[in-house]
């Protein structure tokens, strides 16, 4: 009995760490993969419904107004949002090709391309 | 006595599910600290993995469900809902499939719902946005649920293990 709990807490640990070793190489061959951008499309419903250039700072109100996008030092945020867990807010700044902020309760995702 | 028996299981399975609304609940209240859309603790987990190995898979299948339906409806949207929905049922029906095998310890069986139930709702995620670009927080996601996982899993053992019912 005491040996099988230990085989099981060590296929514990094996499952666990394999798991973070799978993410975290997924996660650098995904950072690895991206260069820095120059346009960010905003895309709703899986469908482009806008671009902008990195490249010139501004702030384009989308959805009627539900999301600001920022551009700012070629960086793109979501300034303001008036969906309920403002989760969006909080990505931060996105800069490089492939970097996406998603906005679930909007269904919109700003993508740098 | 059947009665008396069949009282005290619906008494005890009300009580878990009403304990599961209460981590519902305190975890809608928490604030997220790391911003992407899918990474929580998991709170209720540990009394599914607890009513899972205590009393068996149909009686989770029960708390879980029926708890992601009222927090859906009391504390969240119906959006939530169907994200909820996708991740507890793959992520239950991984964790009462790990169980059966008897290979792994309830941390174990936790790691794998968190990553189980994070994989469900990018899945639904794919599905209602109609892109694959939501894999993009695949990576992340992986590494929260078995952060997650794991912690649960440590709580729900200590229970399952010192609690009587």
């Amino acid at each position: 009995m005491k040996a099988d709990k230990k085989t099981r807490t060590l296929r514990d640990l094996v499952l666990i760490l394999s798991l973070l070793c799978i993410g975290l190489i997924l996660f650098f061959i995904l950072r690895g993969s991206m260069q820095a951008g120059t346009q960010v499309a905003v895309i709703v419903d899986n469908e482009t419904v806008a671009t902008y250039s990195l490249l010139t700072d501004g702030e384009y109100p989308l959805l009627d107004g539900k999301n600001l996008l920022v551009i700012e030092e070629g960086a793109a945020y979501i300034g303001e949002s008036e969906c309920p867990d403002h989760l969006c807010e909080r990505m931060g700044r996105i800069r490089k090709s492939g970097a996406r902020i998603v906005c679930l309760p909007h269904h919109l995702t700003v993508k740098i391309i | 006595m059947k009665n008396r028996k069949r009282l005290r299981k619906m008494t005890v399975l009300s009580l878990l599910f009403a304990l599961a609304m209460i981590f519902s609940f305190v975890e809608s209240r928490l604030p997220t600290f790391i911003p992407i859309p899918g990474v929580k603790l998991g709170l209720c987990n540990v009394v599914v993995i607890f009513t899972l190995l205590r009393l068996g898979a149909p009686e989770a299948i029960a708390v879980s469900v029926l708890r992601v339906l009222l927090s859906s409806l009391l504390f969240g949207n119906m959006a939530a809902f169907f994200y909820s929905l996708a991740g507890a049922v793959l992520s239950l029906a991984g964790m009462i499939l790990l169980s059966k095998t008897k290979l792994f310890s309830p941390v174990g069986i936790s790691v794998a719902g968190g990553v189980l139930h994070n994989i469900g709702q990018i899945l639904m995620a794919m599905l209602i946005l109609g892109t694959a670009g939501v894999l993009y927080y695949l990576p992340v996601l992986l590494i929260a649920g078995t952060v997650a996982g794991a912690l649960i899993g440590l709580a729900a053992a200590y229970l399952t293990k010192r609690v009587d019912i």
